[in-house]
């Protein structure tokens, strides 16, 4: 359980001397290196400084938890998404395999999508996917995943609301 | 259409009347996301995408909320399908869901509007609205007011408007055969016939043509008659006569090239081709079938002749399987593979 932090309101400045190296620590516990942690940390810090809401903040180590944990999140989400990239980039023959320039366009885009498509369900994503990259109808979906159109039908609801949300 | 859940028409309620006061984001949101999935279902009816303009037309929320599913398409469409969906289905097994409330709260503010890039996205989604569409593997043959007759190929979207002054078809995307050939009454009728896309004009001259929309430029190829080009940004016209073919940008005219008869025979239900390329084949059949098919590179220079049906791909790999000292490989039941024996 994180500490409740009754220290009055305070500006960026005094929110990094009092919990920079809290955070940092916290940190190296979840990512267990201390080299990720102090980017990271660094990167929390920017975040809380563009949303500007320092001066008003009564839990801060709450609140910077909070914001490392999505970090923590997008680190690890990165880092999966790469391996896999690689994976398929390794099973194309030489020709069909994008550039260094390309890759890393492409890397972010995936990320995008990704980050789009998180916490959704595999059957929901599965169902979105075919949709949108293989232009599959919802009666072809339906026979790959075992279910029935109107099945699909719901997922695809629930995949186009959260992209409607989340896209970039 | 049918009822059902999904059904735009009853995802919130009627617009008409006083109820943009009523009007909140959720329920302009589940509006938007019932007509998109509705469009993607594969069996959209005519009725439901007059239903989407009508829809579209009734308050400038509504464009605004279709945008945002313009940006989804966008989104989706950066990276290639072979490479992303492998990348995304690998990438999603076994996550953990913790954080998506976190998500959640981070993104949806009003922030998440600033970055849209609306024009673009527009332009993705215009196929959906235009008045004439095919699916992938279909074929639509649309009679004009005029007598003229348009052939839309597969996977393809046209608006079509005539006025007192011009008869004009727009391709949004995909293929159209054009048919205004001089035993029609379409040939007598005084008001130019235009066909646009992204990149000039193609004005018919009494005759029988094929449009094909590329993504980054324009195909033409004449089959009776003739038809003059016009890049949108070009200075110079120039016109291509029965048996040619060629390729123009919004600026710049490819010199023309002998096309036979072959351009059109997708009409009847055939691809033909004479000493093509294996990948060149297989990029064209990929046209006709949903999903993946993709070429060797070690293959792909073998030459092909013949006559390959686009109505049952399957078959026409079975011929070139059985032609050609090759092989088949099904990565998934939607991405096929067409490699050395």
């Amino acid at each position: 359980m994180l500490p409740v932090d009754a220290s009055p309101p305070q500006d960026l400045q005094t929110l990094y001397r009092d919990h920079h190296g809290w955070l940092q620590g916290w940190l190296r516990g979840k990512l267990g290196n201390a080299c990720d942690a102090a980017d990271l940390a660094q990167d929390t810090f920017m975040r809380v400084l563009q949303r500007r809401e320092a001066e008003t903040l009564r839990e801060p180590r709450a609140y910077l938890s909070t914001i490392a944990r999505g970090l923590v999140a997008d680190f690890f989400r990165r880092q999966r998404l790469e391996q896999a990239y690689l994976d398929v980039l390794a099973t194309l023959p030489e020709p069909e395999a994008p550039s260094p320039e390309t890759r890393s366009i492409m890397l972010e885009a995936l990320i995008a999508i990704d980050t789009m498509l998180d916490g959704m369900k595999p059957a929901v994503r599965q169902a979105f996917l075919l949709s949108q990259l293989e232009g599959l109808t919802y009666a072809e979906i339906a026979t790959q995943l075992g279910v029935t159109k109107r099945t699909v039908s719901n997922y695809m609801c629930q995949a186009i609301e959260q992209c409607y949300l989340l896209a970039p | 259409m049918t009822q059902s859940s999904s059904d735009p028409a009853t995802a919130g309620p009627a617009t008409s009347g006083n109820g943009l006061s009523q009007r909140d984001e959720q329920t302009l949101r589940k509006q938007a996301v019932a007509w998109y999935a509705r469009l993607c279902s594969g069996e959209a009816t005519e009725a439901d995408h007059q239903g989407l303009r009508d829809w579209l037309q009734q308050h400038p929320d509504h464009q605004r909320a279709w945008e945002r599913i313009g940006a989804i398409r966008q989104a989706m469409q950066r990276v290639p399908g072979n490479i992303a969906l492998p990348t995304l289905q690998a990438a999603g097994r076994g996550r953990r869901t913790i954080l998506r409330g976190i998500l959640l709260l981070a993104t949806t503010g009003s922030a998440g509007w600033l970055s849209y890039r609306a024009a673009e996205d527009q332009a993705l989604l215009q196929p959906w609205l235009a008045d004439y569409r095919t699916g992938v593997g279909e074929r639509r043959s649309v009679a004009l007011a005029d007598g003229s007759r348009i052939v839309l190929n597969t996977d393809s979207a046209a608006d079509v408007a005539f006025t007192d002054a011009a008869r004009t078809i727009t391709l949004w995307a995909g293929e159209i055969l054009v048919e205004t050939a001089a035993h029609l009454q379409a040939a007598n009728d005084p008001r130019p016939f235009l066909v646009h896309t992204a990149h000039g004009t193609v004005r018919a001259l009494g005759t029988r043509f094929v449009v094909r929309h590329h993504g980054e430029r324009t195909q033409v190829s004449v089959l009776e008659h003739a038809v003059e080009l016009r890049p949108r940004d070009g200075q110079q016209a120039q016109v291509l006569r029965a048996g040619e073919s060629a390729h123009f940008t919004a600026t710049a005219i490819s010199p023309p090239q002998s096309a036979g008869n072959a351009a059109a025979q997708w009409e009847h239900g055939s691809l033909v081709v004479g000493n093509a390329r294996l990948g060149d084949l297989i990029a064209e059949l990929a046209r006709y079938r949903p999903g993946r098919l993709v070429c060797d590179p070690a293959v792909a220079d073998l030459r092909v002749s013949g006559a390959y049906p686009i109505d049952d791909t399957d078959q026409a790999l079975r011929v070139l399987l059985q032609s050609f000292p090759l092989r088949m490989t099904r990565i998934t039941r939607y991405w096929v593979r067409i490699g050395p024996a």
